[in-house]
């Protein structure tokens, strides 16, 4: 309801009423038009001193006049007023007005008049409790009706306008102060804002309509972008983030159709949604979602098919997923997509692709050629489903092409039938796939299967390490890969230097950081030495070795804590021999006797017998404490003692060494490297 | 006897009333903070040509600052942030600065007061490079709250990460240059 503040109303009409200092707009032209006029011809002037509206719109010195004022039996009529404000939000103004009255019915009308750079028009009609209004605004200039705005609505943070212009038409109907059916078209051209959201000439066409019912209100409307950028912001909240869609017409229209709800609770729902965007996307929604006061899928359709992924993926996928592992992708092919949601449970969701690829930028992984989808459903008979690669790769880790043929019932997605992987020049051997959880906030992939014979050297120069010797094989009981870390249940096991190694308990988590983790308990069994010492350069060592390394920690790939001890068992068969380049780096490794062996006639001899060897590391705060076979009396260790059938025999001691752990991994990659023999500058005593 | 029972008992006492505190260090937190902070900021930087006298005063005059101060107490802050984790998030995040740089300088991204960065004005960055920077401020922010708990944990005190959060917040006020923005009391101002 209007309310007026009058410092000055006069009225030159018989009878008028004595000024009054504050009052309602109603009342007063209750005022001015009340008494008994029953001849025509009369004149009207009303000045009011200040009118604020709602909202803190201030109009100042507001004269209506009219020069010829009929009253007849059907009522009263005004055919040449004039409405001047001195000063408002839009300037001064003046507004040619017409006002007819019928029993309770009036209608005041405007002529176009000149306003904010183009003309407008408008007609109010009020009858009983309702109303009526038709406005029409032709060429008005932007920038100017955003001052206005900003008047209305100090509090939004509005785009910074500073060009642009927009013809509207809005016709709506009143019920009391409600608007019950209304609709505007219109078309804003060349925007330029900047602000959350912005333009950069950008021209939206638009259509809205509003009708009110005993439910609320429904909105039904469709912009269509026909020219120009758009970035904007809907108010979304992705964890931290607010998502913008970055929106161009490049020749053909962007078109956006909906339709709302809202009810008098206040909440928000989408009922309608569809985007056009040629070559870009074609997506649909029918259903029942919240928008406010927060965001909820509830029920509902979805369905976006996409012939150009690259386009949709930067578009309308990027921007939800920035800071996750797939917010920095290459995407290229096509993607159908259909999903129902009830009762807050996934219904079905179907993907189909076509010849998709996606490369993650900083190379942490890729999958090319990916044909087939994936169909889900709560349904409980088979639902079957196929899909396959031409390549892939994680980190460095080179895979095949692959198919897995799907069945899906009770909203689980389980692998029947797959071809299995290669990985560099072996097979990763799939023996079961399931899919849990999928459309969850944590689905879960989990893979058993084994590793055929890789040949180590491929693995390793990938990921640029040392060259290695031997072959890599192994079992994967189930491995579960979720949203943040990898887990191994039971034991992966790897063959790898004639014998045997176990992984337990293995646990990677924040996989696709800057800093993964990885945690597990490793055990060896029965490395051939001979293969192990030829790999790094290490000079010659003949027999097996067992071990293991607990708690093994490692972040960003390094470790950081582990406590390993490595000896040979004691029912080893093979011969044990070690050769004089091994000794040496062996005795420089335990900061024990390598002098001998320089100068004395054991620098003679190619090799040697040795009864046992045993080396630990317990890796603290980057240092390694190394330990070995026995302890010595002096704080010492015994790291290789007499034995063995052939002589001559012997044994190397090491002080209470502490190495730097990555003077120590240096040093093992100059030695593997064949650079130079290992050396370590250690601390404490050196044997004698 | 009796009086023997009467110490032990005081004894006892006192030792369970013994509290061990152990305080943030303040100081070594502030130190480690300036280290990591100079090391992105100065990131991508590169040497400006000197001339060849600038060249032979530089020269010696680090030969003068290497006698005189220890690398040792120069580099180490008394608070762990050489772990792999804290090193390569350092590293991420020194790699990232060259981004972002441009974009504290035109008062687009501002620093907060928990130690994060915010899109503080979005108008500066031209439309089709807006989500570019809402996921440099993301990818920065994971990081850099990584970094607050991996420093804590490094040091064996999870619970000390609200304080080094506190002091990296000041920190990366205080190295930043002028003109750069920065939340205080809840309101943006320039530096």
């Amino acid at each position: 309801m209007a309310t007026a503040t009058c410092r000055r109303t006069s009225f030159p009409v018989e009878r008028a009423p004595a000024p009054r200092r504050r009052c309602a707009l109603g009342a007063i032209l209750a005022l001015g038009l009340a008494g008994p006029l029953s001849a025509a011809g009369f004149s009207l002037s009303l000045a009011i001193g200040d009118l604020e509206l709602p909202g803190g719109i201030r109009f100042h010195d507001l004269r209506l006049a009219c020069r010829s004022l009929t009253v007849d039996s059907a009522g009263l009529a005004c055919a040449d007023g004039e409405l001047a404000v001195a000063r408002s939000p839009l300037g001064a103004l003046r507004v040619p007005v017409r006002v007819r009255q019928t029993g309770d019915a009036w209608r005041l009308s405007a002529p176009a008049f000149s306003f904010a750079g183009g003309s407008l028009r408008f007609s109010l009609g009020l009858t009983g409790g309702a109303g009526q209004v038709q406005l029409a605004l032709r060429d008005i200039q932007l920038p100017r009706l955003a001052e206005l705005a900003e008047v209305l609505l100090p509090a939004a943070a509005l785009p910074a306008v500073t060009a642009g212009r927009i013809d509207l038409e809005l016709d709506c109907e009143f019920a009391g102060r409600r608007p019950v059916n209304c609709r505007a078209q219109g078309l804003v051209d060349r925007v330029d804002a900047a602000g959350s959201s912005s333009a950069e000439q950008a021209s939206v066409r638009f259509d809205l309509g509003q009708r009110r019912d005993a439910d609320g209100e429904r909105w039904r409307g469709e912009l269509a972008l026909t020219a120009g950028t758009l970035y904007v912001e809907p108010g979304l909240s992705v964890g931290d983030l607010t998502p913008g869609f970055l929106l161009r017409a490049d020749g053909e229209p962007v078109v956006f159709a909906f339709e709302l709800a809202r009810g008098d609770d206040g909440r928000l729902r989408l009922l309608q949604g569809r985007l056009r965007q040629p070559g870009v996307a074609d997506a649909s929604f029918d259903g029942d979602a919240l928008l406010a006061p927060s965001f909820g899928w509830g029920d509902g359709a979805i369905r976006f098919s996409t012939p150009a992924l690259d386009g949709f993926y930067s578009t309308w996928l990027q921007p939800l997923l920035l800071g996750t592992a797939l917010g920095d992708l290459a995407a290229r092919g096509g993607l159908d997509v259909a999903l129902v949601r009830r009762d807050d449970t996934l219904v079905s969701l179907d993907v189909d692709c076509h010849d998709c690829a996606f490369t993650d930028a900083q190379g942490r992984y890729a999958i090319e050629a990916l044909n087939g989808g994936l169909r889900l459903h709560a349904g409980a008979d088979a639902l079957a489903s196929s899909l396959s690669w031409g390549a892939a790769s994680v980190y460095r880790i080179a895979l095949g092409g692959g198919r897995v043929d799907w069945a899906s019932s009770r909203g689980r997605l389980a692998a029947v039938d797959w071809r299995d992987v290669t990985i560099f020049d072996g097979v990763l051997r799939l023996d079961a796939i399931e899919l849990v959880g999928l459309g969850s906030a944590d689905p879960q992939l989990v893979l058993a299967g084994g590793i055929e014979p890789i040949t180590l050297s491929r693995l390793t120069t990938a990921f640029g390490w040392p060259p290695l010797a031997g072959q890599l094989s192994g079992k994967l009981p189930r491995l579960t890969l979720a949203r943040r870390r990898i887990s191994v249940d039971g034991a992966l096991e790897i063959g790898v230097f004639g014998g045997q190694v176990l992984l337990r308990d293995l646990r990677l988590t924040d996989f696709l950081s800057a800093a993964p983790r990885l945690r597990t308990e490793v055990e060896v069994r029965g490395l051939e030495l001979r293969q192990l010492s030829g790999t790094f350069s290490f000079g010659r060592i003949d027999g097996h070795l067992d071990g293991a390394i607990h708690d093994l920690r490692l972040e960003a790939w390094q470790p950081v804590a582990f406590d390993a001890y490595f000896a040979t068992p004691a029912d080893d068969e093979l011969p044990h021999r070690i050769s004089r380049q091994a000794v040496s780096n062996l005795s420089k490794l335990g900061a024990g006797t390598g002098g001998p062996l320089a100068s004395g006639w054991l620098s003679l001899i190619p090799s040697y017998s040795y009864g046992e060897l045993g080396l630990g590391c317990r890796l603290i705060n980057g240092v390694c404490h190394l330990r070995g076979v026995e302890a010595l009396p002096d704080g010492g260790f015994r790291m290789l003692t007499r034995g063995g059938l052939l002589p001559p025999w012997i044994e190397i001691r090491g002080a209470s060494a502490q190495i730097p752990w990555r003077e120590l991994v240096e040093g093992m990659g100059r030695i593997a490297g064949g650079e130079v023999e290992f050396e370590v500058d250690v601390g404490g005593p050196r044997a004698p | 006897m009796k009086s023997r029972v009467m110490v032990c008992m005081l004894a006892c006492a006192l030792a369970a009333c013994v509290t061990v505190n152990v305080y943030f260090p303040t100081s070594a937190a502030e130190r480690a903070a300036d280290i990591i902070v100079k090391e992105v900021y100065d990131a991508g930087e590169g040497d400006k040509p000197l001339s060849g006298v600038a060249r032979a005063l530089r020269g010696a005059l680090l030969v003068v600052l290497d006698t005189l101060v220890p690398a040792a107490a120069a580099q180490q802050p008394d608070v762990n942030i050489a772990t792999p984790a804290i090193t390569a998030l350092r590293a991420a995040m020194a790699a990232r600065h060259a981004q972002l740089k441009p974009h504290y300088g035109s008062g687009a991204i501002g620093m907060q007061a928990d130690g994060l960065i915010a899109l503080r004005d979005p108008k500066p960055v031209a439309l089709d490079a807006r989500n570019l920077v809402k996921k440099l401020v993301a990818d920065e922010n994971r990081d850099r709250n990584r970094l607050y708990a991996e420093i804590a944990q490094a040091n064996g005190h999870p619970e000390w990460e609200p304080d080094i959060r506190r002091t990296f917040a000041a920190a990366w006020v205080e190295n930043a240059p002028g003109g750069w923005w920065y939340q205080s009391g809840g309101n943006w101002s320039q530096k």
